[in-house]
């Protein structure tokens, strides 16, 4: 089973996106999705930077995915998502207008996280266009997973780790916040590379506001739940960075995909990275702000 | 002369139905009471023989039917979505409203003849994208996710020849519809799995002793309202939270809903086909006002279109289930 490293979702400065992408060189992951997810107006990667990038990458034995925007409204964001496909790499759809836009039979090309892939009919479909992967939404309970995978002839990827990307919109929340609109545009997201964290007033954490999208606010991870994920046979794995812990969260999940650490060992070590609360609620069919025990989840079974 | 721009009115129930049809909508588009379409609210929506009825009842007015099964299946589920096409095609109405790509392979594979109209919750918002569902389901129309201006409409409807229709009115999503997942990381259900945002069951409403209300959705906490504030339907979108400098705000969205009626030239001149109204969940009342309204909007605009302009009783329509709640022409009118 491959570790993915998913793309950063959040805008960082350009020299420390340079700087990730060095130490991501160097870091246990099978396969780098690179590229922007959330708003065309962001600007620290370049089109020859993502080639930059994925050519390191390749050179450090990875595979490099070019990834692409979750939106696409318009001529320049069209333009934009047509010049990322051109690049020399897979590629992975997050909008059909990617599947519409390659010619699978010359370019690898995964669907995305956001081209929700529900269903067998779908991944069917999806194959019969010669999609080589796909990556599940994030709210797929284990059961479809499950149901989705098991003799589906099709790589399947679970979003298994970081803040959930659960909402894109033509808005720019964190510009809102600053009683700006979007067409003023002055980056200031860059300040916020884990994102703008919400609590209800209540105190409860919630959501995170990242540009023109919603993340949850506490982490989702299924590093418990490797070995099942394996047996229903899920190809891939993704881990989604964030600013600090990156590094730390990849090794310790490689550590949990040899079988080094138990399933509750590895739980104990992210909390002793995060210092946090996770969440697992999706992948147990409950809220996704839940935290379900690994006993209750096993009733599914 | 250019087809005239096509009303298209919501209905949860026959009585609704009928209100929009005398009202003065075009088209009518309604769902079966279960989760295969994205309003399923308790008590609300058709069974077979009201569908039937409805559908006998538009075509006598010279009016069409459309049928929302725009839902995403999951696992074993599947069949229940085939039946609901099967049963669509059963009473033949003009179109039947698909969103899933499965479910759109099944639709299409099985029966070639159809009208389908793409749905909004099928994220379709580029012509790349359009192109895509035309070329492998042969769509007729889609309906546009709410995150464009007139001039991007107008950019899509240069480069495709399928059909666009657009909403007009009613409740907003600030996010891109089908690609939203914040009901269901709060109560576990969302538009695409369990066919409803917040559902109703997860909502509370409290009163205190110093006149607040606070608004929750499974226990998360959504909105303290004081007495003199209102608010629209709570999902959260709509909420307030505490922002990371301690202010308390609608982070997302201010409490409005979507009025397109000022700037109804622009998007007609665009080229779309239809102007749809949200809100299946809504009153008769609701639908026989806003369709009123809308045909009245339009209708004025081809008698003049040049001296369009909005009237006083038009503004004056409850666009949202909330009195009070604000009126935007969201994207349209710039971002």
């Amino acid at each position: 089973m491959e570790l993915t490293l998913g793309p950063v979702l959040f805008e960082w400065k350009k020299q420390d996106l340079m700087a990730f992408y060095e130490e991501v060189a160097e870091m246990p992951v099978d396969t780098v999705y690179v590229g922007e997810v959330v708003c065309s107006k962001r600007r620290s990667l370049t089109l020859l930077d993502m080639e930059r990038i994925g050519n390191m990458l390749k050179k450090a034995g990875k595979k490099p995915v070019m990834t692409t925007l979750a939106v696409v409204s318009n001529d320049e964001e069209l333009n934009f998502t047509r010049e990322v496909c051109s690049l020399p790499f897979a590629i992975e759809a997050n909008d059909a207008s990617v599947l519409n836009m390659v010619d699978v039979s010359k370019k690898e090309v995964f669907a995305g996280p956001h081209i929700k892939t529900y269903n067998k009919e779908a991944i069917n479909f999806f194959k019969s266009l010669g999609v080589k992967r796909i990556t599940y939404p994030v709210e797929l309970p284990k059961e479809s997973v499950r149901h989705n995978t098991e003799g589906s002839g099709m790589e399947a990827e679970v979003f298994s780790h970081g803040k959930l990307p659960l909402a894109f919109s033509w808005q720019c929340y964190t510009l809102r916040a600053h009683g700006n609109k979007k067409s003023e545009c002055a980056r200031d997201c860059v300040r916020y590379p884990d994102g703008m964290e919400l609590k209800t007033t209540a105190n409860e954490e919630i959501f995170t506001l990242n540009g023109t999208s919603v993340l949850s606010a506490k982490i989702f991870t299924l590093i418990e739940n490797i070995e099942e994920l394996r047996a229903i046979g899920v190809s891939a794995l993704r881990v989604s960075p964030d600013f600090k812990n990156t590094k730390a969260t990849v090794e310790l999940f490689r550590k949990r995909l040899s079988a080094e650490l138990a399933p509750s060992e590895g739980l104990k070590e992210l909390k002793d990275i995060y210092k946090t609360e996770f969440t697992n609620g999706f992948y147990a069919g409950r809220p996704g702000k839940d935290f379900i025990p690994q006993e209750e989840i096993s009733v599914f079974n | 002369m250019a087809k005239r721009v096509e009303i298209v009115a919501p209905a949860g129930n026959l009585s609704s139905l009928k209100a929009a049809s005398e009202s003065g909508a075009d088209a009518v588009y309604a769902g079966f009471n279960d989760e295969t379409n994205a309003r399923n609210f308790e008590g609300l929506n058709f069974t077979v023989p009201e569908l039937e009825e409805g559908r006998n009842l538009l075509k006598k007015k010279g009016k069409k039917l459309y049928l929302a099964i725009n839902t995403f299946p999951q696992a074993e589920g599947f069949s229940k979505w085939k039946d609901a096409v099967d049963r669509a095609v059963k009473i033949s109405p003009d179109a039947i409203i698909l969103a899933d790509t499965g479910v759109l392979s099944y639709a299409r594979s099985k029966y070639p003849g159809i009208n389908i109209h793409l749905s909004v919750q099928a994220s379709s918002s580029n012509h790349e994208s359009i192109d895509f569902y035309k070329k492998h389901f042969n769509v007729k129309r889609v309906v546009l996710p709410r995150v464009h201006t007139v001039e991007e409409i107008k950019e899509i409807k240069q480069k495709t020849d399928v059909e666009l229709e657009v909403f007009a009115l009613g409740g907003l999503c600030i996010n891109i519809e089908g690609r939203c997942y914040l009901s269901s990381y709060v109560t576990g259900a969302s538009t695409n799995t369990g066919g409803a945002c917040s559902p109703s069951r997860f909502v509370r409403f409290e009163n205190k002793d110093d006149g607040r209300l606070l608004i929750s959705l499974n226990k998360t906490l959504l909105n303290e309202l004081s007495k003199d504030e209102t608010s629209p339907y709570p999902t959260c979108c709509k909420g307030r939270y505490i922002m990371p400098d301690g202010r308390i705000f609608y982070a997302m969205e201010d409490p409005e809903s979507l009025n397109a009626i000022p700037i109804l030239p622009g998007l007609m001149e665009a080229g779309i086909t239809a102007l749809k109204i949200e809100g299946r969940q809504r009153t008769k009342k609701y639908v026989s006002d806003v369709t009123k309204v809308l045909r009245e909007a339009v209708d004025s605009y081809y008698e003049s279109p040049s001296s369009y302009e909005v009237k006083e009783n038009w503004k004056r329509v409850a666009v949202s289930t909330f009195e009070g709640v604000s009126q935007t022409t969201g994207a349209y009118g710039g971002k």
